[in-house]
This record gives C-alpha cells, sequence and structure tokens, in this order.
C-alpha cells in the first residue's frame, strides 16, 4: 500500500519520459521538405510598405500621418457620394414644384362676407394668418407622382378584426355557428317568447254562476223611486 | 523602360531573398519537436506527421513575417499545438490510446513486462486526458525537455507562474484520478 503514490508518480513519469523520447517517423524530414517544395511559392504581392522599406522614407514619422490623411480622404469622399446618392434618389420636394402663386391659408374676413354684419365694423379687416401656405395643384405636379411606386401596404386589423381572426381559428364550431345571424334572430325570438310566456298576466279564472265572490259582487241597483 | 523594369524587379527580387529566411534548417530543428508536441495531443504518428507538415505549410505561406519574428521556437510550437487541437476536435485519442500505448513501451522490455507497461501507460493517458483543459496542455508541454516555463506559458498564453501552478495542479489531480 505504501508503494502505491511511488507507482503512480513514476507511472507518470514514465508516460511523459515515453512523450518527451518518442522518435520521429523515417524520412519525415524529406517527406516535408518534399511537400515545401510542391507547394506553389505564395504570390509576389506588391505593397508600398516594400517600396518604403529600403527607402530614406523608411520610419518617417509623416507615413503614418501619410496613411491617416488618406483614409480621411477616403471616408470624406464616401460620405459625399452617399450624399448626393441619397440626394439623387429622393423625390424631392422641391422637384413638386410648388405652384407660382402663394395662396394664403385663411382668407381676410371682409373678403369672404362682404356684406355681413362685420363690414359695417368700423374696425379694419384683420387677416387672420400671416403666413402663406404653399399648395400643390395637381396639374403642377409630375406625372410620375400620382403613379403608384409600389402596392399599398396592406393595413393592420382592427382591434375587433383581431379578435374575429382569433375567435374564428380558436373557437368551438358550434359557439361559431350560434354567431350568424339567422340563428341568432332565431335564439333572441325564442327568448322574447319565452319572456312573454313568463311574464304574461295569468288569464281570469272561470266565474260560477251560483257561488259569486264577494269581491264581484256588484253593488244593489237602486230602486226606483226610493228616495234618500 | 525595359530596362528600368528590369532593374526594379531585381530590386524587388533581391529585398525579397533577403527578408525571407530558408525553410530548409527550420525543418532539420524544429521538425522533431513539433513531432513530440503534436503527438502527445493527437496520440497517432500518422496524423502527427500531417501536423508537423502543416505547420511547415503555415510557415511557407507567411515566410514573409518570419524576419520579423524574435523568438521562433514558441511561434511554432504555438502554431503545432493549434493545430493538433484543432485535429484532435475531429479525431477522438481514445480510440488511438491502445496502440499509441504499445507503441511508447521500450522494445527491450520482455512481452509480459511490456503489456504491463503498456497497460499502466493506457492508465496514466486515460487520467491526463480527463485533467481540465489547462493543466492538461501545460503537462504535455512541460514533457517536452526543450520548452522551458517561460516558453510553455507563451505558448498557452499564461503568465509564468500560472503555468507552475497548472503544473502542480495538474500532478495533484492526475494523483487523485489515478487512485479512484
Amino acid at each position: 500500500m505504501e508503494n502505491k503514490p511511488l507507482n503512480h508518480d513514476d507511472a507518470i513519469d514514465k508516460t511523459l519520459a515515453a512523450l518527451k523520447h518518442a522518435a520521429p517517423p523515417q524520412g519525415m524530414e524529406s517527406r516535408i521538405l518534399q511537400r515545401l517544395q510542391q507547394q506553389p511559392a505564395p504570390a509576389a504581392q506588391f505593397f508600398w510598405r516594400d517600396l518604403l522599406t529600403g527607402s530614406a522614407l523608411a520610419g518617417a514619422w509623416w507615413r503614418g500621418a501619410l496613411s491617416g490623411a488618406a483614409t480621411a480622404m477616403l471616408l470624406v469622399g464616401a460620405l459625399l457620394l452617399a450624399q448626393h446618392t441619397l440626394r439623387t434618389k429622393q423625390p424631392a420636394v422641391s422637384q413638386l414644384a410648388p405652384t407660382h402663386n402663394l395662396v394664403p391659408a385663411v382668407l381676410p374676413v371682409a373678403a369672404s362676407a362682404p356684406n355681413s354684419p362685420a363690414s359695417a365694423n368700423p374696425c379694419p379687416t384683420l387677416l387672420r394668418t400671416a403666413r402663406a401656405v404653399p399648395v400643390y395643384r395637381a396639374e403642377s405636379l409630375p406625372d410620375a407622382s400620382f403613379a403608384p411606386s409600389h402596392p399599398a401596404p396592406v393595413l393592420p386589423l382592427t382591434a375587433e378584426e383581431r379578435a374575429l381572426a382569433r375567435l374564428a381559428r380558436t373557437a368551438d364550431p358550434k359557439l361559431l355557428a350560434a354567431l350568424s345571424p339567422e340563428t341568432q334572430a332565431r335564439v333572441e325570438a325564442q327568448e322574447a317568447d319565452n319572456y312573454n310566456k313568463f311574464f304574461a298576466p295569468p288569464p281570469a279564472p272561470p266565474q260560477p254562476a251560483d257561488n259569486p265572490s264577494p269581491t264581484n259582487m256588484q253593488p244593489p241597483a237602486p230602486i226606483q223611486g226610493e228616495q234618500i | 523602360m525595359d530596362a528600368i523594369g528590369e532593374q526594379s524587379l531585381q530590386w524587388f527580387a533581391a529585398e525579397r531573398v533577403e527578408a525571407e529566411p530558408d525553410l530548409v534548417p527550420l525543418v532539420h530543428d524544429y521538425s522533431g519537436l513539433l513531432y513530440r508536441v503534436a503527438l502527445s495531443l493527437v496520440r497517432n504518428p500518422a496524423e502527427a506527421e500531417d501536423v508537423v507538415q502543416d505547420v511547415f505549410l503555415r510557415v511557407l505561406e507567411r515566410k514573409r513575417e518570419l524576419a520579423a519574428i524574435v523568438d521562433l521556437r514558441p511561434w511554432l510550437v504555438r502554431i503545432a499545438w493549434n493545430l493538433a487541437l484543432d485535429r484532435c476536435r475531429r479525431v477522438r485519442p481514445r480510440q488511438m490510446d491502445d496502440l499509441f500505448a504499445e507503441a511508447l513501451v521500450s522494445a527491450d522490455l520482455p512481452a509480459d513486462q511490456a503489456l504491463d507497461e503498456a497497460g499502466r501507460i493506457r492508465q496514466v493517458l486515460g487520467a491526463i486526458e480527463r485533467l481540465p483543459g489547462k493543466e492538461r496542455e501545460a503537462l504535455l508541454l512541460s514533457a517536452m525537455d526543450e520548452l522551458s516555463t517561460v516558453e510553455i506559458a507563451a505558448v498557452l498564453g499564461r503568465s509564468e507562474s500560472s503555468v507552475r501552478s497548472l503544473l502542480f495542479r495538474a500532478r495533484a489531480h492526475l494523483h487523485q484520478r489515478l487512485e479512484d
């Protein structure tokens, strides 16, 4: 039992030593070299870095600045190009050519009702608006602006429509059948009938001839000639 | 014009040859170490040789960068290590443990002793396989005599003290697992 840890250590060391002394297979180096010779050399690429490596410019501090400036110029160019593309693609409001005349949104009060009592007002006529709203007249708009550019998007369902759709998918067929107008009318008629039956006044009981009830007794007719 | 072009081509060629070291001495110097590093992980001689070949193919692709690399050995071992790890994910080493253990046993031993030894090595290899990843890697790399702790740390991307601690824990865990 005491030798057990020693055995483990020994086993571990032997295994690691075996890994350490593992010899490569015969001819491995030559096979690798042969494979490397067969491998096509990587394509020689020209880098500006190579050009600068041997020249007096190598290591110059402004190499970084130069590359930074070039990158910045590229970025600015890309930005300008993107802006230009956006501008040309937009159906610009300016292209819709607001009509030549700007119409005031609200006419002067005096002009709208010349004979109204307001005209008798000694106060001067006031314009209700000071600004003019551009009005786009249909004839001035290009035809392309009226043509649908794409199919109109499907409108979203209203809450009721959604509830109905959900009901149609999930509800019991009997329940769905009960929703039809005919069935509902029939049910309502039946309910009304039942209601009338239930709350209708009870029929009057038949009056027996020989046993008059005191409630139905008529006051005796006054005898003719009797004076009070 | 032609003369100028030819001249500049010669200049570039000269620069390139100067910058790129020859691969033959690299293969002679490092193929053995790289083979052992790969073998410790993949546990199959043919697979290990493939890994070494792949390492040098990668080096060939990055021949231009060789001049800038200060310490080649950890760099090469790291490539071999990563390629071997990648190959281990595709090939299950446990299937190869039996053959590998028999191959590791010294050929001079008598048959019964060799069988016993192979069994013990197989047991240790199984226990190493079950170690936590980083401990296993540190232990296997430490088996390579050529690699110092600093170099192992460089290969694993850890500090030297961390590697020492990993080695200590790996040994302790290995003992535990072998006793179980």
